[in-house]
């Protein structure tokens, strides 16, 4: 009988030590990343000055070289693949035609096409060695330049003289986007 | 003699079966990442993302109250001396009842306080964190923050 009771004396005293650490703490951890991306920037001129065409009885062309187009340079993170899309064909109407409002006139008979490319070219260098076509669209890497990624784009194209063209200043708008 | 072995056995068998309970284990955990984020704009995970932090803490017992305390950082460092400012909104958290792993029907609560959920049902609750980082526009470019 006395054993009986110690051993239910006994269990009673471990269940109230179960009790009493009914609570128990532990921890874990989950890990936080982040990666922080350089943003885009393209640095260059501007305004892309195709020179002087001459009015002819025909329609005929002028094929601007990427060499004597316009360069601009685009800054970002470095190895990370950049998407480069632009208009591959501008319209250039005339500014000088209508000299009252200064402003061009309505008609197809004054506007004349740009068809672009453009010519790309990774590496440390920033003249014009050996560019590669780039293609409306396509991605590549930018160049890891000290922590700074490059890559340089020329403009080129073939412009599109109608037989129609009246003497002035032709002006059309030629957008550049590049995208992560 | 004969005496002190039943109590050193019933003392034992009590010990296996009536001992603390209350160990809790943590499986199922996942990183939370922040992906591409640009200095100057503020970024974030929402906790229904498949980027979103997880872990489940499982209890041996059903019907067990857990109390949940986050230590949230408040600026993630890349190592090498540059850090980003890192919060958890108060409604980007959400906690779910059985080890179902399914984001899907959770309950939204605030990381940033402690609180008390009951198991009820289950011995697990599944806990998913998002989070937002807000780099300066001066902030420096880095793969490594964490």
């Amino acid at each position: 009988m006395k054993s009986i009771i110690l051993n239910i004396l006994i269990i009673l005293i471990v269940l109230s030590f179960k009790n009493t650490s009914a609570q128990d703490n532990d921890f874990t951890t989950v890990n936080i990343t982040a990666n922080l991306v350089r943003g885009l920037a393209m640095e260059g001129s501007n305004n892309l000055y195709l020179g002087e065409f001459a009015l002819r009885t025909n329609e005929n062309e002028k094929i601007i070289s990427n060499f004597d187009g316009l360069k601009f340079t685009i800054l970002g993170q470095s190895n990370r693949l950049v998407t480069i899309l632009y208009d591959q064909s501008v319209t250039l109407t005339n500014m000088a035609n209508n000299s009252n409002s200064g402003r061009q006139s309505i008609g197809d008979d004054i506007k004349m096409t740009f068809k672009t490319n453009i010519a790309s070219e990774t590496g440390p260098e920033n003249g014009y060695h050996d560019p590669n076509p780039l293609p409306s669209g396509s991605s590549i890497n930018l160049y890891d330049l000290s922590k700074v990624g490059k890559l340089n784009l020329w403009i080129g194209g073939t412009m599109y003289l109608p037989v129609a063209l009246k003497n002035g200043k032709y002006i059309g708008r030629f957008v550049v986007t590049s995208v992560y | 003699m004969k005496k002190i072995f039943y109590t050193f056995l019933t003392l034992t068998f009590t010990v296996l079966f009536f001992g603390n309970g209350n160990a809790q284990s943590f499986d199922a955990k996942l990183s939370l990442i922040l992906y591409d984020s640009f200095p100057g704009y503020p970024n974030s995970t929402p906790y229904n993302d498949s980027y979103a932090g997880r872990y489940r803490v499982t209890v041996p017992n059903n019907n067990t109250n857990i109390r949940v305390t986050h230590s949230i950082p408040t600026v993630l460092s890349d190592g090498n001396g540059h850090t980003i400012p890192f919060s958890i909104a108060s409604n980007n958290a959400s906690y779910r009842l059985s080890g179902n792993l399914n984001v899907n029907g959770s309950t939204i609560f605030n990381p940033n306080n402690p609180f008390v959920v009951n198991t009820a049902g289950s011995n697990s609750v599944t806990f998913w964190l998002g989070g937002t980082v807000s780099p300066p526009t001066n902030a420096f470019p880095s793969n490594d923050y964490s």
